[in-house]
């Protein structure tokens, strides 16, 4: 693929052909391909979300980074040039809280801190595909809301063969689900207390043995992961693999020692070093998730049910960044008045001053249309008075911050990873598309490519 | 001083919108004067017209005037609004049905008379008064294979002048649903012990039953007015609505109709681009409702999953088959039709006129006509852009929903 | 109230009120000074502490209680907003001893579990409305009732700005059950759990313990002691119990009979907790000498055992069962035990707690106050769930919790009016019935008698709102805040109309007038005739110039006397020369008749003119749309030939023939308005343009089809032409239209004749004639031709033979309508006394009242008066007796819902 001299776009076209080829074969066959040069997008419309949108711009990426934005950038010889002439360039969406990416989301037991959703991740899920296909690069795979303490949530990113390819950041955060599955609200809660006490104490026993240094390696540990990933970004995942291997294999130790690795999730919760997402089903789990939060200090990230709106307040106080309901609008009869209500959690939270980011209906309840898109959700969100470029940032970059990854990814700037999304047209607009997801530099998906897509588009019979 | 009491009594929270508010209050402001002028940037008749900016006068609940401009002599509210359409009407709805949508005792009952059961003050109608949709056909639950009358009924307004048509059509459950319940071994007294219970006994029943009634020898176990209605589909003199989805189903549809002299509607047809030629030359129409179904293909009505096409619409487009968009969320609906590839305009056209064509009601409703009724949408936008939103809707002449009046 | 408070600050101004000032300022300088005080006033205050306070004040800043006291004794910050409650009465916020108001009822599996806490189980956001509407604002919240150790109840507000500020305390006391229903406990299974089954051994299923009064309380002692000895058990359920033992928490125990009582003491001692007797049913041990001194004894929750709308049976006692104490008696030994301040009264269910203002009262049959009453259901409570320093009685830095009661507590027909927590209007009935918009003064009177409209109600009430008389009946129900006026056996009759008086104007009118005048105006204020006329009963009077022909007006002799009908007729006179007279009248009426008829036809006219506009706007934009569309395509046609550069040419040509064409200014500007040569639909933007255009083309040509034969501008229908309109003649309209009447003053039998021929036969209008003798003598001619009689002020003369002629009565007799005039101005308060005379010389008394009111106020079309009736005005006259004796005198008048007059000794 040396042949390309200029910004020949004819060239530029068989370059992707190439690119097409490479995609149809399959993905690991892609990264050698690609990873080989640096590629650039050319004449786009460029939406940095962190900064100004760029006009007829272009992204120059090396080595799975953003190397350069802007229009005056001149473009290595070697590199592949895609041409982006009438498209635009997004950061790629973030889904910063589902359990579709995981086979059976929930377990049976209430209390099972120690489950890891990287066990049950299953990278050929259609749920990764359709992620592809929407412009979705990252997402965090969270345990489902119906355990009392559901386990550990993993950060990937959406294209790769195996698990570890896709890895961001394992153990990301700790599920909570104030929704009672198992007998009433007080029993759940005092249940919940419980474990959140003995993990405590636990904690002080150690401190009390001199050697409470444990956690803090734990969390060095998935810091160092995190470093790791950084620059093993884009090669292949055989250290990767290793690296888990010992992770594991010091865990194992720690069993060996009679170390509790049930709590240790658990243990990183209490000290405030493992975010904890906290489900509320109902408006006032939401006033005892606060509760759990000052009371035990924990990093809280609250995933809110469709009634919760009624704690909007309390929520604005907290002054954190909370992920809505996928059903944004919807009617409702009070029970004492009998009157029809129509609640709009969009313009709810807005007016309350709650940041919030969105949720796709999980797989099982997508829809043809409606609340299965991102950018469906944007769009309404906008019909209730959110900015633009709130709208887009909801999609993007706060979703990162959220999940801590907004140093990495989330908008598109120079030393950023290049997880990118190339649209047919305006976003947000009914009759665009996404032609083209990159992740760590890589073209994961292309619309020509979809046959899927394709057979869906075109109804005559087969 | 007592006053100073009142302003302490909490407020209802200004987000949550009471319907209260949105049904009586300006549908009331705007029954104080019959006359409404409506200045919009934009008006698409859906008739072939679009006049930007254009002007519609609504006078005594009827369509006086469109066009570009017209100079009053005489007083009217004014109205200011950035995008005009006409009323979404809903072909294939369940709205308001209350104490059952089908009779479960007998397998025949097209006499079932769906506009008595329901609930005018349902939720439904506010709701689909706030989607835009001004009117709706209303089929009974297909658990019979005869279900019974589908009735169109406005979506607000005066209740006496709600029902615009009670005896429709009777509709055939041409499917797998009425089977759902039946079994051939149960307790001896349950009244499911009898066919149908697979497809091909729903198919019998219908043959059965029209075969009879053709012979003019229709069981006793009728009554005079169920035989009527079913001489009526017989002789043509009644409308048939199959609900009907996978492409056999389709094709039985069309079968019976062929073989007992009735051109069915067909109802569902998510499978329909399975027999897509077939169903063109078989000339029938179709109100399609798989755009709501689910990703796996299950309808929000029956149960069999079926093989989903995204562009189905266009498809049909293309063919020049008379068809329409049925089910909830029709504005969404519109919009991904679009998305998958039917022009804008036949897309528009897909939610009002053509339904309306399908009801035979396009004298009345479905476009912006001088003399048309004064159903009405209006949008802040691009009626097929997700991001526009439905201002107010106006049904026979009063506004509900939120309203900016000036004058 | 306000009113009075005012006066009262500003009555001692001096060195003391400075004094005073300065205090004040030593009070304010707190933290939040400045903040906004807001000062309620009542008629009473129940602190929940002892006895009532008569005009009290309660002062409040953000949200606390600063003050409470008698309005004379507390100083009222000058910039303190002041609420004016009335005759209300103010109380603590209701304090609930015991509720199961949780998410979940639901019990635990477990006999056993301290470690639940019903605060987690309490939904700040729940819809407690009907519970704020019965005055509760506090409440304890306890977990499910049916286990033996069901968990930790907490104390919670019901409202609240901050839903984490509405707990009060999260951890009340521990919940033991030793009554029945705590003794059923299910078996338990704990499934084995993955990996947690390594940290917890399996528990298989076991039973659980108490299943007998006896083996729970073996356990329970056990339990207890282990939980006091163990330090730091793994069990979680021991755990909380230490914690529990170790926090002093306060034990409340279920327990009825005294057996189960004994127990709960006995274990609560053993271990030395604090302990609530929950339901006794048997307070011998409660009463025994020295409990209460006991600091260990919190106090003493008493069920009322009733439930408002049920009937429970109760069991006939056995031959020598001890017959139950009912709870009435247990509360009062209680008291006398000396736990007066640590008994607090339940509702039976959550159901009861909205009638637990009335079934409260039944302590009374024990004898308590209804301040001691009170004190169970507000500061007691508190006491024992260990906030009373908040909430539960009205005293400075106490929450301000409090109830608007429109009465004394406890008495029939008391009602909520508002609930506030931390000083917020958490409910206010009138937000809950918008029916009563504003809360206008109402009266409600008592008579023996009342003259209705239909019939006479005995010993019944008329409630009157906002000057309308609002209810009527033997019991009317009473309106908020009603002030109740009851005059005995007196006679209540509508108040009375008085066909032609010299009052209102401060003196006789003998001007001449025309039709036109308009007397409302010129009526003088706080006229002292017009106050001492009324005295008689007369509510609404008719004046007119004494110079006729003349307007009459129809005014209320209220101080500032309101016009009711202007004019209500016009009055005529016939005298002298009849032949004369008759000629003249004739040509006035006919005049009057013409101008009249040609504003009708007008009236007509200009209905038809406005449907035709209508109809015309919308043909005009259809034509002007027409020749716009004619213009563009000719234009369009003349361009395909030429080539671009012609366009401007053809633009010019396009507007020439524009202007050829005789259609005007419109269809131009439209054709300015888009560029020459464009199709319209080209303005339709983006892909829809296509369609316009495809679409557009056929659409167009049929839409012209119409208008293509006659491109004629379509004619604007032209305005009818006013007559001329005179307004000396404007008031015929009127008469002609039978909206007023034609007043006739006759003087002798052929004047009656010419009055009938003239205004009756050949005009057809309404007619009143104004005459005595002459009428009684043509009473039949009048009767046949409905005409009506105004008599007055002689009502009795004689004939020829010196026979003694009632007129009234004659008339009456031959069915003829009449009225009364008095002609008077101050003597219009005798009219009821003459026409005693009358009614004593036959006249029958209700026919006439019937002139007297109802009849005549018909006749005039005065609809808003002459009856008695809901919606009618408040014009009322309070008899000693019954109506038009000369023995009965006038009590009182009320007019439009003010007393106008009432006799001193009253």
């Amino acid at each position: 693929m040396k042949l390309n001299h200029s910004r020949n776009v004819m060239f530029a076209w068989v370059a992707l052909c190439c690119l097409d080829l490479v995609a149809a074969l399959g993905w690991s066959g892609a990264k050698p391909a690609v990873a080989a040069g640096p590629l650039a997008i050319q004449g786009a419309t460029i939406i940095t979300v962190s900064g100004e949108t760029i006009e007829n711009g272009t992204v120059l990426i090396r080595d799975g980074i953003i190397e350069a934005v802007g229009t005056e950038i001149d473009i290595p010889g070697e590199a592949l040039v895609i041409d982006g002439t009438g498209k635009v360039v997004m950061p790629g969406f973030i889904d910063a809280h589902n359990a579709a990416g995981m086979s059976q989301a929930n377990e049976q037991a209430a209390v099972v801190p120690f489950l890891s959703v990287v066990d049950s991740i299953d990278p050929v899920a259609s749920y990764f595909e359709e992620c592809r296909r929407n412009g979705i690069t990252s997402a965090a795979v969270v345990p489902g809301n119906s355990t009392l303490i559901g386990g550990k949530a993993a950060i990937v990113k959406t294209a790769g063969k195996y698990v570890n390819d896709m890895i961001v950041r394992r153990d990301s955060a700790l599920k909570l689900s104030l929704r009672p599955t198992s007998g009433s609200r007080m029993s759940q809660m005092s249940l919940l207390r419980k474990e959140l006490d003995a993990a405590k104490k636990a904690l002080e026993a150690k401190d009390e043995d001199g050697k409470a240094s444990k956690e803090e390696d734990a969390s060095k540990k998935a810091e160092s992961e995190d470093e790791k990933k950084d620059d093993a970004e884009g090669d292949e995942s055989g250290d990767e693999e290793k690296g888990e291997g010992d992770k594991d294999k010091e865990s194992a130790d720690d069993a060996g020692k009679g170390e509790d690795i049930g709590l240790e999730a658990m243990k990183l919760a209490v000290q405030g070093k493992m975010p904890v997402y906290i489900y509320c089903e109902v408006a006032m789990d939401v006033t005892a998730a606060v509760k759990l939060v000052d009371d035990y200090g924990l990093k809280p990230i609250y995933v809110l049910g469709q009634e919760c709106y009624q704690a909007a307040k309390l929520l604005a106080k907290q002054e954190r960044t909370v992920i809505l309901d996928p059903t944004l609008v919807y009617w409702k009869t009070n029970p004492r008045t009998r009157e029809d209500e129509k609640v709009e959690l969009p313009a709810i939270y807005r007016e309350a001053g709650v940041p919030f980011v969105f949720q796709i209906s999980d797989s099982d309840r997508r829809t043809t249309l409606g609340t299965s898109y991102f950018w469906y959700q944007a769009a309404t969100a906008i019909k209730f008075g959110l900015t633009q470029d709130a709208a887009f940032a909801a999609l993007t970059l706060e979703p990162a911050k959220l999940l801590a990854l907004d140093d990495r990814v989330g908008s598109i700037e120079v030393g950023k990873e290049a997880d990118l999304v190339v649209l047919t047209g305006q976003p947000l607009d009914i009759a665009t598309w996404v032609d083209m997801t990159i992740v760590g530099g890589e073209v994961v998906y292309e619309r020509d490519e979809d046959e899927k897509l394709k057979r869906l588009l075109s109804p005559e019979a087969e | 001083m007592k006053t100073k009491l009142i302003d302490h009594i909490r407020r209802p929270l200004g987000f949550v919108i009471l319907c209260l508010a949105c049904w009586i209050g300006p549908g009331v402001l705007a029954q104080e004067n019959s006359r409404t002028l409506i200045k919009a940037k934009h008006v698409y008749t859906v008739d072939g017209k679009v006049y930007s900016p254009g002007q519609v006068l609504v006078q005594d609940g009827k369509i006086s005037f469109v066009g570009e401009s017209i100079i009053l002599s005489l007083p009217a509210t004014e109205v200011e609004v950035d995008t005009l359409i006409p009323g979404i009407i809903n072909a294939s709805s369940q709205a308001g049905q209350r104490g059952g949508g089908s009779e479960f005792s007998r397998e025949v009952t097209p006499e079932f008379d769906t506009a008595s059961t329901i609930d005018w003050r349902a939720r439904d109608f506010a709701e689909a008064v706030d989607q835009g949709v001004t009117t709706v056909q209303v089929l009974p639950e297909t658990e019979s294979v005869f279900s019974g009358f589908a009735c169109v009924l406005k979506t607000a307004g005066d209740l006496d002048k709600r029902i615009v048509n009670a005896e429709q059509g009777v509709v055939l459950a041409v499917s797998s649903d009425p089977t759902s319940r039946n079994r051939s071994r149960s307790r001896p007294d349950s009244i499911y012990v009898r066919q149908p219970t697979n497809r091909m006994g729903v198919v019998w029943i219908i043959r059965h039953t029209l075969h009879q009634t053709q012979l003019g020898k229709a069981s006793d176990a009728l009554d005079p007015k169920t035989t009527e209605i079913l001489q009526g589909i017989v002789d043509g003199s009644r409308p048939v609505l199959s609900v009907s989805r996978t492409d056999f189903d389709i094709r039985s549809a069309l079968e019976l109709g062929g073989d007992y002299g009735f051109l069915p509607t067909i109802y569902g047809g998510d499978e329909v681009h399975r027999m897509i030629d077939e169903f063109q030359q078989s000339k029938a129409k179709l109100v399609y409702t798989a755009l709501t179904a689910n990703s796996a293909g299950r309808s929000l009505r029956g149960n069999e999953g079926t093989e989903l096409r995204w562009n189905v619409p266009g498809k049909l487009d293309t063919l020049g088959i008379t068809f329409c968009l049925g089910g909830d969320n029709l504005l969404d609906q519109a919009q991904f039709a679009v998305r998958f590839g039917l022009p804008t305009e036949k897309a528009l056209a897909a939610i009002t006129l053509m339904p309306a064509r399908i009801l035979g009601l396009d004298n009345r409703l479905g476009s912006i006509t001088t003399g048309k009724e004064a159903d009405l949408v209006a949008l802040s936008g691009d009626p097929l852009q997700p991001t526009s939103s439905i201002e107010w809707t106006m049904v026979g002449g009063k506004i509900y929903g939120k309203l900016e009046s000036k004058k | 109230m306000s009113v009075t408070a005012e006066s009262k600050t500003l009555s001692h101004r001096g060195i003391s009120d400075w004094l005073a000032a300065l205090l004040l300022c030593a009070v304010l300088a707190t933290p939040g000074f400045g903040q906004t005080v807001d000062a309620y006033f009542a008629s009473a205050i129940w602190t929940g502490d002892g006895e009532p306070i008569q005009d009290g004040v309660l002062l409040v800043r953000e949200g606390v209680i600063v003050a409470v006291g008698r309005q004379d004794q507390i100083e009222i910050p000058p910039r303190a907003n002041r609420h004016d409650l009335g005759s209300a009465t103010l109380i603590p916020g209701l304090v609930i001893a015991q509720t199961n108001i949780v998410e979940s009822t639901r019990a635990e599996d477990y006999a056993i579990s301290p470690e639940v806490r019903a605060v987690d189980g309490f939904d700040p956001f729940g819809d407690y409305q009907s519970l704020l509407a019965a005055g509760i604002t506090t409440v304890q919240v306890s977990p499910g009732g049916n286990r033996l150790m069901s968990g930790v109840g907490a104390v919670v507000k019901l409202a609240g700005e901050d839903p984490t500020k509405q707990i009060l305390a999260e951890v009340e006391s521990l919940r033991i059950t030793l009554t029945r229903e705590g003794l059923s406990p299910p078996t338990v299974y704990e499934p084995p759990v993955g990996a947690v089954s390594v940290e917890r051994p399996v528990e298989p299923t076991k039973p659980q313990l108490g299943t007998s009064l006896a083996q729970a309380i073996v356990g329970l002692e056990a339990l207890l002691a282990e939980a006091t000895e163990a330090d730091s058990p793994d069990d979680i359920r021991l755990q909380s119990l230490a914690q529990i033992i170790k926090a002093k928490l306060v034990s409340r125990w279920t327990a009825g009979s005294n057996a189960e009582v004994r127990a709960a003491l006995h274990l609560a001692q053993q271990f030395n907790i604090p302990w609530i007797v929950v339901d006794p049913l048997e307070v011998d041990l409660l009463v025994a000498k020295k409990v209460w001194e006991s600091e260990l004894a919190r106090g003493v929750i008493l069920n009322p055992e009733l439930r408002p709308g049920r009937i429970a049976n109760p069991i006939v006692p056995r031959e020598g069962a001890k017959v139950e104490m009912p709870v009435w008696k247990r509360a009062r030994s209680l008291i006398d035990a000396g736990a007066a301040d640590r008994m607090a009264l339940r509702a039976s269910t959550d159901e009861d707690l909205k009638t637990l203002l009335f079934t409260a009262s039944v302590l009374g049959r024990g004898g308590l106050t209804p301040a001691e009453i009170l004190r169970t259901i507000t500061s007691s409570p508190a006491r024992i769930l260990g906030v009373a320093n908040r909430v539960g009685s009205l005293k400075p830095d106490a929450d301000a919790d409090f109830v608007v009661l429109s009465g004394a507590p406890f008495e029939p027909g008391t009602k909520v009016l508002a609930t506030f927590t931390d000083g917020r209007s958490v409910f206010d009935i009138k937000s809950k019935n918008e029916s009563d918009v504003k809360n206008e003064q109402a009266t409600v009177i008592h008579a023996a008698k009342i003259y209705t409209a239909d019939g006479v109600l005995e010993t019944s009430s008329v409630a009157v709102v906002g000057g309308k008389i609002a209810g009527l009946g033997t019991d009317v129900s009473l309106p908020q805040g009603a002030k109740v006026r009851d005059f005995g056996n007196a006679v209540i009759i509508p108040g009375m109309i008085d066909c032609s008086t010299s009052l209102g104007l401060g003196g006789s009118l003998s001007e001449t007038t025309t039709f036109s005048t308009k007397l409302g105006p010129l009526l003088a204020r706080d006229d002292d005739q017009v106050a001492l006329g009324r005295q008689g009963g007369v509510t609404t009077a008719l004046l007119s110039s004494t110079r006729l022909p003349s307007p009459v007006l129809a005014f209320k002799l209220t101080d500032s006397p309101r016009p009711l009908k202007d004019p209500v007729a016009l009055r005529f006179e016939i005298k002298g020369n009849l032949t004369a007279t008759e000629s003249s009248l004739e040509r006035t009426l006919k005049t009057g008749k013409a101008y009249a008829d040609s504003w009708n036809k007008y009236d007509a006219e200009y209905a038809e003119y406005k449907k035709q506009l209508a109809k015309y706007e919308v043909e005009k934009a259809q034509y002007d749309a027409a020749m716009k569309a004619a213009a563009d395509k000719k234009a369009a046609e003349a361009k395909k030939p030429e080539a671009e550069k012609k366009e401007q040419e053809t633009a010019k040509e396009k507007e020439k023939d524009e202007n050829e064409k005789k259609d005007v200014s419109e269809s131009d500007k439209e054709a300015d308005k888009t560029e020459p040569g464009k199709p319209a639909t080209e303005k339709a933007s983006g892909d829809k343009t296509e369609a316009a255009k495809t679409e557009a083309k056929p659409d167009d040509k049929d839409t012209n089809k119409p208008d293509q034969p006659k491109l004629v501008e379509p004619k604007k229908p032209t305005e009818p032409n006013k007559p001329s309109s005179s307004s000396s003649l404007e008031a015929y309209r009127d008469l002609f239209a039978k909206k007023i009447v034609a007043m006739v003053d006759v003087s002798d039998v052929k004047a009656v004749d010419l009055a009938v021929k003239l205004f009756r036969k050949d005009f057809g209008l309404k007619t009143a004639i104004v005459a005595g003798e002459a009428a009684a003598r043509r009473a039949k001619l009048l009767a046949e031709n409905e005409v009506f009689v105004v008599v007055g002020p002689a009502l009795v003369g004689t004939d020829d033979e010196g026979e003694l002629v009632n007129y009234a009565a004659e008339l009456s007799i031959a069915r003829v309508p009449i009225g009364f005039q008095s002609n008077a101005s101050t003597g219009v308060s005798e009219l009821p006394a003459a026409i005693s005379y009358a009614v004593y010389e036959g006249l029958g008394s209700s026919d006439a009242l019937q002139g007297l009111t109802a009849g005549t106020a018909k006749f005039l079309g005065l609809e808003s008066v002459g009856a008695i009736e809901v919606g009618k005005d408040a014009d009322l006259v309070v008899l000693s007796g019954s109506p038009l004796l000369l023995s009965t005198e006038v009590l009182a008048v009320m007019i439009d819902g003010e007393w106008v007059y009432e006799k001193e000794s009253n």
